[in-house]
């Protein structure tokens, strides 16, 4: 059983209003299906005007359903000069704000920048990983998030997925080094790109990550970008319980109930 | 005089894991194509040297038509890779499709039990 108190979060999503097939409405309802606490619904900045229409919308479906939508930018530029007039136009108009990488000049500035909360693919079109030890070190010190994109992976085959699957390893191991939070994201642009968020997890497992560190890629890291951006706490300050079991209130039958439960079960293959 | 071998002793046995999944599309989709893409999707993302480590295969005595669902097995150590493999298929027959996992089982029994709704006379008994 998952852990009922764990919030997942999806990052980056496409509508149809910014290049996706579905509607945030289905977006939502598979965001719903599929466990999701929070979805982020990103425009690719193009100007104010475009993000109104989806800021919109989003607020027409957020009071139809539980789900948390957020509002993102995707900002998709060529040069560092532009990079920095889109942050300043974007930032104070959405809550997170995405950097698409591949150039190692743009990953390099948004590692460096406080403004940005994720840096998506840095290794996309690339024949290194995008990213040294320095733009990690400085992702870790702004809060930078490097996004692992699954989309990226869904879609590409052989050796193409094998030398990106190699490319995102080698950024997985130098932002365990310098400790820069990872996030997957699905950047789906419709609902069959979406997928579960344990397989989403799987995948930051198969990367290299380990099991906690895995689920904080979904779990934890998202959450404390979203809490720092929209300034409301993402996590309930008491866990749920459930229903029927009851708390200890001694040692002894805390003793009692975890030599009852006899050894740990195989976490993996729990979940 | 039986014609196989002696069953291993517990301990030396796998310890095997059974994968439920379901597959949401838009349209309904043939048994056989499923499982077809299921052994397709192991192969592309395991390779045949990794799937047989994985002991990764389709168990195609269980499966539910209405659900779209079925049982992938492997072994304990195995599990997020073959999990990675079927999040990783994205059509079948030309159907866009998205495959979940929906948990992960110690027996096909149990399986049965937990992801197919299957009952045993101890249900009844209760």
């Amino acid at each position: 059983m998952r852990d009922r108190t764990m919030k997942f979060y999806d990052l980056c999503l496409r509508s149809n209003l910014c290049g996706g097939t579905s509607s945030v409405e289905e977006l939502t309802r598979y965001a719903e299906l599929l466990g999701y606490s929070g979805i982020v619904v990103c425009d690719v900045w193009q100007g104010p005007e475009k993000l109104a229409v989806l800021k919109a919308e989003l607020a027409r479906v957020q009071a139809q359903t539980k789900v948390e939508l957020l509002l993102g930018a995707e900002i998709a530029v060529n040069s560092p000069s532009e990079l920095s007039t889109a942050l300043d136009a974007v930032r104070s108009l959405v809550p997170i704000v995405a950097v698409s990488g591949g150039t190692f000049a743009i990953n390099q500035i948004a590692c460096n920048d406080s403004r940005v909360d994720l840096l998506l693919h840095p290794e996309l079109g690339r024949l290194d990983p995008g990213l040294d030890e320095a733009c990690i070190a400085a992702a870790a010190r702004n809060g930078v998030a490097i996004a692992l994109d699954f989309r990226q992976v869904l879609y590409n085959y052989r050796k193409q997925r094998s030398a990106l699957l190699q490319r995102m390893t080698a950024n997985v191991k130098l932002a365990v080094a310098s400790r820069a939070p990872l996030v997957v994201v699905s950047s789906a642009q419709s609902v069959w790109d979406m997928r579960d968020p344990r397989e989403l997890i799987a995948l930051a497992s198969v990367l290299g990550l380990d099991f906690a560190r895995s689920f904080a890629t979904l779990s934890d890291a998202p959450a404390r970008i979203v809490e720092r951006r929209t300034g409301k706490p993402s996590v309930d300050a008491e866990p749920e319980q459930v229903v029927g079991e009851e708390k200890p209130e001694t040692a002894q039958e805390l003793n009692k109930q975890s030599d009852d439960a006899g050894p740990m079960p195989d976490m993996a293959a729990k979940m | 005089m039986i014609d196989r071998p002696l069953p291993l002793n517990p301990d030396l046995r796998d310890k095997r894991r059974y994968l439920a999944y379901q597959v949401l599309s838009k349209s309904k989709l043939n048994q056989v194509d499923i499982h077809n893409a299921v052994w397709h999707g192991l192969l592309n993302f395991l390779g045949e040297h990794g799937s047989a480590e994985c002991e990764a295969g389709v168990v195609r005595t269980v499966w539910d038509e209405a659900k779209q669902q079925g049982l992938v097995r492997c072994n304990h150590t195995s599990v997020e890779r073959v999990r990675t493999a079927l999040a990783l298929m994205q059509r079948i027959s030309d159907v866009p499709v998205l495959v979940r996992v929906l948990g992960v089982s110690g027996t096909v029994k149990a399986a049965q039990r937990k992801y197919f709704g299957e009952r045993d006379l101890a249900a009844f008994v209760q």
